[in-house]
């Protein structure tokens, strides 16, 4: 899947403030590992689970979850 | 008399009862196991370093102990290795660069402290891709580690070399880390049982990080009795790893056969992306399942397309927090990086600067559906990985079914059931709720006693050189 063109110049923006000028040869390169894909389908789950009301989860939250036994 | 060489087939529990009875001595195990290591490491690539003076040292001390009746426990004497991302005092850790490890530790990394204090002679540390940033065991500068049952294929990453230095017999088990299924990974293509604990219940202090909030530490064996006797040894709370928590530990070994009575066993028929791997992996799942019932406990099917986003989620996530860490190698020494991880780290910045928090709101919502969709079951039963080992080369479909679970936090298990069409093991994954790791080693053990690896195989190298 091709790479949006504001994904790529964001892209190129945030690389350069490294002091790394991606080059065309390096978009297709390590855009052919599938970032297109990944960043539309990271869209998509951020649109479905979203919401001001979320809070996020920043660490593994695992202290919920286990048995009151096991806990 | 038992060769050496059948000794060092043994599980860990068989030879740890034979040091313990004195019937084996640590020095004679210690120079057995270097012998081997010297005649197979270069083949397989294994082992980065390899500390032969300080195991001798460690297995003379660990001998006098014994003989004098301070026996401290199941890994006094047992040589094992530690992945060479795990700091050990006097020691460099390269974590699979040539960035970092300059200077030698100075402090021991806690795990490296549990083993030590448990009387363990660490013979060495272990090869892995460069920070452990890939699911392969690609490393440009060490070069791949080769999988004993196979090598022209790869063991997986990123604790490759842990996972073909216990296959293929060359220690008694091995440490891991896992942040979106390397420890997993390299078990199951290697046919081994590594555990991915609850996160926060092995500390990961002195263990170079890859992303703080997914990276777990954990055991690779050859038995499931081997990984709770390991996990005994390193779980716990420690007051330097912030992330780990105070729970009830230990007893992991007295629970593996427990049995599986009345567990109920959800069993995934969908992960979101559609068929869920080879016939080989299909039948090893079903049969492990089986064995499952057969020893007591009922199963349904389930689908969860949760397990595809969540690992997006530990895609996007694990991305962020390594640039956070690696950055500065970004900047100031590109060229001193494989092309690989300097690929993989770039890619990162393609993201819009508010995915790392929007990846932590989908973690909590899909963290509750999770728990909604598995509320009347104890396990959840799916494929280690969906295919046998692949060539030499990196597969980033290996983490399919592994990342959802350090996104989660929960404890996950693999277990080998079988070998595939090419001959290389396929395993069974099995994951419970948090902190349930007994609930796991059981189940593991029913699968592994009665399921189709009936207690244990061994690849054929070194026996038989593939070459």
């Amino acid at each position: 899947m091709a790479i949006p063109d504001e994904v790529v110049l964001r892209w190129k923006a945030a690389t350069r403030a490294l002091g790394i000028r991606l080059t065309d040869e390096d978009i297709e390169r390590i855009g052919a590992s599938g970032i297109g894909d990944r960043i539309t389908m990271l869209d998509e789950i951020a649109h479905y689970t979203g919401s001001r009301d979320v809070v996020p989860d920043y660490l593994a939250d695992t202290r919920k979850m286990g048995s009151d036994d096991e806990y | 008399m038992m060769s050496t060489s059948d000794l060092l087939k043994k599980p860990l529990h068989e030879v740890s009862r034979a040091i313990a009875s004195r019937d084996v001595s640590p020095v004679d195990l210690t120079q057995a196991t270097l012998d081997a290591i010297e005649r197979d490491n270069p083949t397989l690539n294994a082992f980065r370093v390899v500390l032969a003076e300080r195991a001798f040292d460690a297995a003379r001390r660990a001998a006098s102990e014994i003989a004098g009746g301070n026996y401290r426990g199941p890994l006094h004497g047992v040589p094992v290795a530690v992945k060479d991302l795990m700091a050990m005092r006097g020691t460099q850790t390269r974590a699979g660069s040539i960035v970092l490890g300059d200077e030698e530790d100075t402090e021991d990394s806690e795990a490296v402290r549990r083993l030590q204090d448990a009387g363990a002679i660490i013979v060495g540390k272990t090869h892995m891709p460069e920070f452990a940033y890939s699911p392969a065991s690609n490393n440009q500068h060490y070069g791949p580690v080769k999988n004993p049952w196979n090598l022209e294929h790869d063991t997986g990453g990123s604790s490759s070399g842990s996972g073909a230095a216990v296959a293929a017999g060359l220690v008694f088990g091995a440490t891991g880390s896992d942040t979106g299924g390397s420890i997993r990974m390299p078990a199951g293509l290697c046919g081994l049982v590594g555990l991915k604990p609850t996160f926060g219940l092995v500390s990961a202090r002195g263990a170079v990080s890859l992303s703080w909030s997914l990276d777990h530490i954990g055991p690779m064996t050859r038995s499931v009795q081997d990984a709770a006797l390991m996990l005994d040894v390193l779980a716990g709370y420690d007051p330097g790893d912030s992330r780990t928590r105070q729970v009830p530990t230990g007893d992991y070994a007295e629970s593996v056969e427990g049995g599986v009575s009345g567990l109920r066993i959800a069993v995934l028929t969908d992960d979101g992306t559609g068929g869920l791997g080879t016939d080989a992996v299909l039948a090893g799942m079903q049969a492990g399942v089986e064995a499952l019932e057969a020893a007591g406990a009922t199963s349904a099917e389930i689908a969860l397309p949760q397990i595809s986003d969540l690992l997006l989620v530990n895609l996007a996530i694990l991305g962020v927090e390594a640039v956070a860490y690696y950055e500065r190698f970004l900047r100031d020494r590109p060229d001193e990086l494989g092309e690989w991880t300097r690929d993989r780290m770039l890619g990162t910045y393609a993201f819009s600067p508010t995915t790392f928090v929007q990846m932590q709101q989908a973690r909590a919502v899909l963290r509750e559906q999770m728990l909604h969709a598995l509320s009347d079951y104890d396990v959840l039963a799916l494929p280690g990985l969906p295919y046998e080992a692949p060539p030499l080369g990196v597969n980033t479909s290996n983490t399919r079914y592994t990342g959802a679970f350090n996104a989660l936090g929960w404890p996950a298990i693999v277990v080998p059931v079988g070998l595939g069409e090419g001959g290389l093991p396929v395993s069974l994954q099995l994951v419970a709720r948090p902190w349930q790791e007994r609930l796991l080693f059981r189940a593991a053990r029913v699968v592994e006693r009665d399921g189709p690896w009936q207690g244990g195989k061994f690849p054929p190298f070194p026996d038989v050189s593939l070459d």
